[in-house]
């Protein structure tokens, strides 16, 4: 057996390191409680009652066992009153261990990791697996490197509610390309499908002491129980998948535009049907649900999301995928070489159902409150965009386009909602909704000139980073 | 049966006139479709901003102007959206022409936001037909009264058009087979402006009617209008410009009944339940010719 | 031309991030105004952020006791979407606001209230009269009158007013305002001993004609329909369009220019309860109007947002009241810290132009009045019927 000593004594090294790290952590897991003192060391803070009062605010959120709050107080006090503190020295270091603790945590394990992965990779008789292990380097780096954000930020920030929700729509565009883009079925139902989703969801999980409260109309509801989270997001889907399974067996029979119209209109009898009041005790009619367990980290809809999407890119590889990309090219064809059009599509359908009612779900618990009237035709459209931007038939396509689209739309773009100044002149044009018009200007211009979007039906490939560039003669697909 | 009249005369009388408002959208949709196989989604919007435009031209201008020159810009605006948006994707897949419709409708509509800052604009009273007038015991705007007969002229005109025009013959051949009538010389560029110029026309006489009866335009209130006139289209048989028009007065009739029996939550969901039930028992409407795929 | 276009995007892209994230500098308090400016309460939005607006225009600074600190307002529109509000909250949070007020509509203001709550932030319901926005949300105060009150007050007054027997209700389907206070307003008038009918309207409906003419032809006497202004505009055009005679109730959200704009020239018989009354003559109301009207003038940005008039919203006026409430807040905490602020807040009051605020254990404003107006078609003005409380009389 061949062993190649460079990668082994990196890979052993890393290990090495992320030991060392945790050690260090751990052992440095002072309380932060003594450290308050510690630092003050002139006792300041016995004298300056402002001060006082600001660490105790800390010393109550630690009592509290509040440790969002304890790290704002802290953040706080240390922001106010820091020229006063001693943060030389040891202190320093404790004080910057213990701010850190959960992001060093996490380096650890991406240390160990990738440590784990390089060893293995050392041994030739892994190597043909090299690809996977440097896929799972990436993926335990991209959730290491979200968790480290997260804790270095707080999860309330826009760069991470730009995340949250990305992730979301990032799981929704994928299960629209799948049916859209890898089977070629132009349906726009998908709002009424995460409607069922999002619904779902909430019925079933709100705790049964607030139900009194959120069926404020309805003496509480029909449903006197509440389920756990993932069980209930499995629901979501099934139930998501069930409505699809009902309209799918007219709609499906239809070809291209009549299928996305009759999906569409399906999507708005859902949406009237969910309102309807004589459902109330189980919908809350017009009203919103809300009180049902919710996210605050953002390493949960990354984690569902991104087991659904490896999920569907599973499927779209296996034998099942091929058909759909058989169907989505020549449907005649394709029934010429013995596929089943109506059993695949179908199947298509219900799966993508399944999925954009779990994104549903996910997106109820972002929003913590879910209301029928946010689903309308124009969610669909929303997703539709991100999916043809980032290319019809490309996952990586989708979930690329679905974290610019969000941050453009809800984050980065928001400056030009407001009158801007910049050096003294202010600037025309600059007043509430300009934001939207400049925004739909660039999905405008990417539809006309970019047709087949960032990734057109390619992947992001792993190999592509590091081999060298090949130019193959212009035989790009059209 | 007199009393009965007199109370359902009002349900009866509106559902033909938001028929005749259908139907002008409608025969829009309808000829697109004809001739691009394109679900024009912009349309409801060309619609709205139709609305617009004559809220901000009648504010300065008297009525004699601003009426035509209302006209004339939607037929403009119509013309550039083809231009600009579905022009360049001609050899496109239909559905990055659809997306492209889409994109514009999304565009409009925030446009449209933009410039009114969303606050709903009153539309100006156009004497006459903004009066009211009294048909037997039930009090209406005059409008209601004159859309159906306006709307059965203009598409006794169109279809006149149509067929006895070289244009109209033009395109006909370019609905029939848009492949072997380039092939044949006709200038489909030309011919698919020409459809859009008149779709848009129709598009904004039905703005007038419809705004002058119900006197609030929103950026938004184009989206419902056109997706109901979308569905008169389907269900009279896409293509067919007598089937739009019929599909339009039935389902604007059928949309007050449902209101005066008090499905009111259902209204809309009918519309679109009705299209689900034409689309897989009769997929051609109406009136619509049967399409076999060519393979 | 592609690579210009596909540079010239990643400009657009990448420039805001450099402008962006400028934090508060000392000396500065940033108070974040949640507000809608587009979708269907975008109207009442504008309204609302012109109170806030005017009244940072008088007092753009507050004195604490360390110095004079100048208060900059950050404005995020939330699109009165509950799918797009969680983000346009977090906007505020990561803004550094000290204090939120908004939002106009409650479902924003509902779906805002977690994200808030877990920045320790307050934030002051400016016109948003749904229970459930306090209920349960301990950081969320507000400081107009609730739903179940307005419900109640409406049904008394049609009783009182008008002595009717029977009444039509009307709400838009999906939107929790409408809802939610056409169930208050039916509960009370049925136990007043009237017969209320009522019906709900599909999102985006425009031909209101069929319900009209249901309305009539099931003899009811005063129609109650409290939507948004959007569809106000044509209930009331079509009403008179079509000969209507019966009088027409609502709620807050109808005391705006655009009802009078669609009422003028008409016969048709508006009556709102509503939270301010421009005819008001107290010294702060009369100061108010004045001061307000001069300013809303000055700008033709104003009067568009305005709605093309100088006739004051009462949205206007609570939005003006919520700012100044936040200065009370912001100077009894002595800082603009949000757990300072946080813990004064039970106890802030404030005599507003609107009248006096002071908060109960859920976060509510104490108020037991409200104000009914009635449409002039002719003058296209508000005039003032009288101050209505829930006892009938």
């Amino acid at each position: 057996m061949k062993i190649r000593k460079t990668t082994l004594i990196i890979g052993l090294l890393l290990l090495a390191a992320a030991v060392a790290l945790s050690a260090y952590t751990l052992g440095a897991q002072g309380s932060l409680e003594e450290l308050l003192f510690r630092m003050d060391t002139q006792g300041a803070a016995e004298t300056d009652a402002k001060m006082k009062k600001a660490r105790d605010r800390v010393l109550e959120a630690l009592a509290e066992g509040d440790s969002a709050k304890a790290f704002r107080s802290l953040d706080r006090y240390l922001e106010g009153f820091g020229d006063r503190l001693d943060l030389s020295g040891s202190s320093g270091a404790e004080l910057f261990v213990y701010k850190n603790a959960s992001s060093l945590t996490a380096l650890g394990v991406l240390l160990l990791i990738s440590g784990l992965a390089l060893t293995l990779a050392s041994f030739s008789r892994f190597s043909k697996y090299r690809a996977t292990l440097a896929y799972l380097v990436l993926i335990a780096a991209l959730f290491c490197g979200v968790y480290v954000l997260e804790n270095l930020l707080g999860s309330d920030t826009m760069l991470l509610t730009t995340l949250k929700k990305g992730a979301i729509y990032a799981l929704i565009a994928v299960s629209m390309n799948l049916l859209n883009g890898f089977t070629g079925l132009f349906s726009l139902g998908q709002a009424g499908f995460m409607l069922v989703g999002a619904y779902t969801y909430a019925i079933f999980t709100i705790p049964a002491e607030s139900r009194a409260q959120v069926y404020q109309y309805y003496d509480g509801g029909l449903i006197g129980f509440s389920l756990p989270v993932i069980p209930a997001l499995l629901l979501a889907g099934l139930a998501a998948a069930f409505f699809a399974f009902l309209i799918g067996l007219p709609v499906l029979r239809l070809k291209s535009d009549y299928l996305a119209i009759a999906t569409l209109g399906f999507a708005e009898i859902i949406r009237a049907v969910f309102q309807y009041d004589g459902l109330g005790p189980l919908t809350n009619g017009s009203n919103l649900l809300r009180r049902f367990p919710t996210f605050s980290s953002a390493l949960f809809p990354f984690t569902v999301a991104g087991v659904c999407i490896l999920l569907i890119s599973l499927l779209i590889n296996s034998t099942y995928g091929r058909s759909f990309k058989a169907i989505r090219d020549d449907e005649v064809a394709a029934e010429a070489m013995g596929i089943n059009l109506f059993r695949h599509k179908q199947m298509s359908f219900v799966i993508s159902s399944f999925f954009a009612g779990v994104g549903g779900a996910l997106l109820a618990m972002y929003q913590t409150t879910v209301q029928a009237s946010a689903f309308k035709a124009s969610m669909t459209y929303e997703i539709l965009l991100i999916v043809v931007i980032g290319g019809m038939g490309s996952v990586t396509g989708s979930v690329l386009t679905s974290f610019l689209f969000i941050a453009a739309s809800e984050w980065w773009l928001r400056f030009l909602d407001n009158e801007q100044v910049i050096g003294g002149v202010t600037l025309p044009f600059m007043r509430s909704g300009f934001r939207m018009v400049v925004f739909s200007v660039v999905i405008m211009v990417m539809v006309l000139f970019y047709r087949r979007g960032i990734m057109g039906d390619k992947e992001f490939d792993l190999k592509a980073l590091f081999a060298p560039r090949v130019r193959k003669g212009g035989k790009d697909r059209g | 049966m007199g009393e009965f009249f007199r109370l359902n005369l009002p349900y009866l009388l509106g559902g033909i006139s938001v028929g005749g408002q259908y139907a002008l959208i409608a025969i829009g949709y309808t000829m697109v479709y004809g001739i691009l196989r394109l679900i024009n989604f912009a349309h409801g919007d060309i619609f709205t901003v139709a609305g617009f435009v004559m809220v901000y031209l009648s504010a300065t201008m008297p009525l004699t102007v601003s009426l035509p020159l209302t006209v004339l810009i939607t037929v403009v605006l119509g013309y550039l959206v083809e231009r600009a948006a579905y022009r360049p994707l001609r050899d496109a897949p239909r559905m990055s022409i659809m997306i492209s419709a889409i994109g514009v409708s999304y565009l409009l509509q925030n446009l449209m936001w933009y410039v009114t800052g969303g606050l709903a604009k009153q539309y100006p009273t156009i004497p006459f037909i903004s009066g009211s007038v009294t048909i037997f015991s039930a009090t209406t705007k005059m409008v209601t009264v004159i859309t159906p007969f306006l709307t059965l002229a203009l598409v006794v005109l169109l279809v006149r058009l149509i067929g006895g025009t070289k244009i109209g013959m033009a395109m006909r051949a370019v609905s029939k087979d848009f492949e072997t009538a380039r092939l044949m010389g006709i200038k489909i560029d030309r011919v698919i402006s020409v459809t859009f110029v008149i779709g848009s026309f129709l598009a904004a006489v039905g703005s007038i009617l419809y705004f002058t009866n119900y006197t609030a335009v929103t950026p938004t209130v184009g989206a419902m209008p056109g997706l109901k006139a979308f569905v008169a289209a389907v269900f009279g048989g896409i293509g067919s410009i007598p089937g739009a028009v019929i599909g339009a007065f039935i389902i604007g009739i059928a949309e007050n009944i449902i209101k005066a029996v008090g499905l009111t939550t259902f209204s809309d969901a009918f519309t679109f339940a009705l299209l689900i039930i034409v689309l897989v028992f009769r997929p051609t409407g109406l009136f619509g010719e049967a399409v076999n795929d060519k393979v | 031309m592609k690579k210009f276009l596909a540079a010239l995007m990643i400009l657009t892209l990448v420039l805001p991030l450099v402008s962006l994230g400028e934090p508060a500098t000392a000396g500065t308090i940033v108070i974040g105004i949640y507000e809608p400016a587009s979708g269907d309460n975008g109207a009442g939005g504008k309204q609302e952020t012109l109170g806030i607006r005017y009244a940072h225009s008088l007092q753009p600074t507050v004195e604490l006791s360390d110095g004079v600190y100048e208060i900059k307002l950050v404005e995020v529109d939330n699109q009165s979407s509950t799918d797009k509000a969680p983000s346009a909250a977090q906007q505020l949070v990561s803004e550094g606001a000290s204090i939120v007020l908004g939002s106009y509509g409650s479902s924003v203001s509902i779906a805002a209230a977690d994200i808030f709550d877990a920045a320790g932030l307050v934030a002051i319901g400016v016109s948003c009269t749904n229970p459930q926005v306090t209920l349960g949300n301990p950081l969320y105060y507000r400081i107009c009158f609730l739903d179940p009150f307005q419900g109640t007050v409406l049904a008394s007054y049609a009783k009182d007013a008008f002595g009717v027997k029977k009444a039509y209700t009307l709400a838009q389907l999906g939107n929790d305002y409408d809802v939610g206070l056409v169930n208050y307003f039916t509960k009370a008038a049925e136990a007043a001993g009237l017969e209320v009918l009522g019906e709900t309207f599909p999102e985006g409906t425009s031909d209101f004609t069929a319900y009209l003419t249901k309305a009539q032809n099931e003899g009811a006497e005063v129609i109650f329909s409290p939507t948004s202004t959007t569809y106000a505009a044509q209930i009331i055009t079509q009403a008179a369009a079509n000969g209507l005679s019966i009088p027409i109730l609502a709620g807050d959200t109808w005391d705006s220019s655009v009802i009078l704009n669609a009422a003028k020239g008409t016969d048709i018989k508006v009556n709102v309860t509503t939270f301010f009354d421009e005819g008001d003559t107290s010294e702060k109301a009369v100061a108010f109007v004045k001061g307000f009207k001069e300013w809303v003038n000055s700008s033709p940005e104003y009067l568009a947002a305005n709605g093309g008039n100088d006739i004051i919203a009462a949205v206007t006026a609570l939005g003006f009241d919520a700012y100044m409430t936040a200065l009370e807040a912001l100077k009894a905490a002595d800082s603009g810290d949000r757990e300072d602020i946080a813990e004064v807040m039970p106890s802030v009051t404030y005599e507003g132009v609107t009248g006096a605020i002071a908060f109960d254990e859920n976060g509510d404003a104490l108020r037991d009045q409200a104000f009914i107006k009635a449409s002039d078609n002719a003058a296209e003005n508000w005039t003032f019927v009288k101050v209505q409380g829930i006892e009938s009389n």
